[in-house]
């Protein structure tokens, strides 16, 4: 291979994830023998170690100051095409660097976009409850019939062991993927009746709860609208339900939403 | 046969000799690369570590032993070991009962204070990077790319921006964190871990 610009692309692709399958052998095969590729990605690698350290604490001291109104921020009952997360975190996150005039124009924005995104909660909160009335108070129907569907993205997950992962496993979802298949892997226990799920989202916002997930092949499974997994880093944490309705934690999954 | 053929088949031929020099030179040469693959296989740094001496060492024992099959593609070998040793590591990792843990948060290093001390050296250091960069742009472009692993493409579209521009403000990115890096590392001593339970302290 040799080096030329497109070259610096691979690298930086490499180090994110994202160069496609069929270049990932040829290009592996290349950095073994290539010093130079080798430690571009080291370099590319630190930076990116780096600026995932800087998000996490910025977003941190973000989410505190912006609380209040992100708190009442609930997801959207259908697609919106807003700004995907990262482009308000990195808002965000350039204003809580401190940039003077940048600190002053981005959190302003921030905070419009929080507004509107609550303004725009708050009307598709209204109209969810309204239609959950109506659902409630009309007669049963006859069941829609099911119908199959196909190219369902499916992730399966392994419980954190020894404190939070240094890299998410990724669910990367496609335009017309209506929907996401999260397995969990658990160990049997014939103690539980039933496992309780809590999954929450960028910022620690809820999303989905459950109280009825039964295990089958040592997974609890869930299928999710892609809608509710907007892209951002997401947990789930997984509870035994005991007899008595005592609840035991089980364990804590981590994955990572992308769009493609 | 390319050069870099010639010098895979000369290293094995040395160390099929019996010399000791080219199995140091094999892990030079080939070390970094090696060490890349396993910190993208594994997503672990100690296990990474770990597998990275058995990758040579099983590697020096089959060249020893004669059985390269193909000297010249030496690279290529070591690229095969490293991912076959990673993958049979998962396969063979045995299931251990799961604990009570906290939600995913941002990476919790309050239990390693030296892990905390890098951390925010790390932080201050990109932080430099991102205050220089002249737009707004191109810093989003960075948090977009390696933070929120948004593909190329997209964000050339969306921050409308040439790939040419895309692939030079990474490149200058990595350079100046390069610099930073290494400058900080001439200007002061590095950190060693200090007592059990206590901050790194510099070495004076």
């Amino acid at each position: 291979m040799d080096h030329r610009a497109e070259d610096d692309a691979l690298v930086e692709q490499y180090a994110n994830g994202t160069l496609r399958p069929e270049e990932i052998a040829p290009f592996e095969e290349h950095l073994v023998g290539c010093a130079e590729c080798a430690e571009r990605l080291l370099w590319t690698e630190r930076l990116q170690a780096g600026l995932r350290t800087l998000a996490a604490d910025a977003a941190g001291a973000a989410e505190g100051a912006e609380r209040d109104a992100a708190a009442r921020i609930a997801p959207p009952l259908r697609p919106r095409r807003a700004a995907p997360l990262p482009l308000a975190l990195a808002a965000g996150l350039v204003a809580a660097l401190g940039a003077g005039g940048i600190l002053l124009h981005d959190r302003g924005r921030l905070r419009r976009e929080v507004a509107e995104q609550q303004a725009g909660s708050d009307q598709w909160r209204s109209r969810y409850e309204a239609e959950r009335r109506e659902r409630e108070t009309a007669p049963p129907g006859p069941a829609a019939p099911a119908l199959p569907r196909g190219n369902v993205p499916v992730l399966l997950l392994s419980a954190v062991r020894g404190g939070a992962p240094r890299h998410l496993p990724a669910l990367d979802l496609v335009p017309g993927q209506d929907f996401a298949l999260l397995s969990l892997e658990v160990e049997p226990e014939v103690a539980f009746v039933a496992y309780a799920a809590r999954l929450q989202g960028p910022g620690a916002r809820e999303v989905w709860r459950t109280d009825d997930l039964q295990p089958a092949a040592a997974a609890v499974t869930m299928l999710l609208p892609a809608e509710l997994l907007p892209p951002g880093p997401y947990a789930v944490t997984l509870e035994g339900v005991r007899g008595d309705g005592r609840r035991v934690p089980v364990g804590a999954y981590g994955f990572l939403t992308r769009r493609r | 046969m390319t050069a870099g053929d010639q010098t895979g088949a000369s290293l094995a031929r040395r160390i099929q000799e019996g010399e000791r020099e080219a199995e140091a030179e094999l892990v030079r040469r080939f070390g970094p690369g090696v060490s890349a693959i396993l910190r993208r296989a594994t997503r672990d740094a100690t296990l990474a570590q770990d597998l990275y001496q058995d990758v040579f060492r099983l590697a020096i024992e089959k060249v020893r032993r004669g059985e390269l099959r193909d000297p010249a593609r030496l690279p290529g070998f070591l690229c095969g070991l490293a991912r076959n040793l990673a993958t049979d590591h998962f396969r063979g990792v045995a299931r251990r009962r799961l604990e009570p843990l906290d939600l995913v948060e941002p990476p919790d290093d309050a239990h390693d204070p030296l892990q905390q001390l890098l951390a925010r050296e790390q932080m201050s250091l990109v932080q430099q990077v991102i205050a220089e960069l002249t737009s707004d742009r191109d810093r989003q472009l960075l948090f977009r790319f390696y933070v929120g692993e948004e593909d190329k493409d997209r964000l050339c579209r969306d921050l409308d921006l040439s790939a040419l521009h895309f692939n030079r403000v990474l490149f200058r990115a990595r350079q100046r964190y390069k610099e930073l890096y290494e400058r900080r590392l001439r200007e002061r001593p590095p950190v060693r871990p200090g007592p059990a339970g206590g901050p790194g302290v510099r070495q004076t």
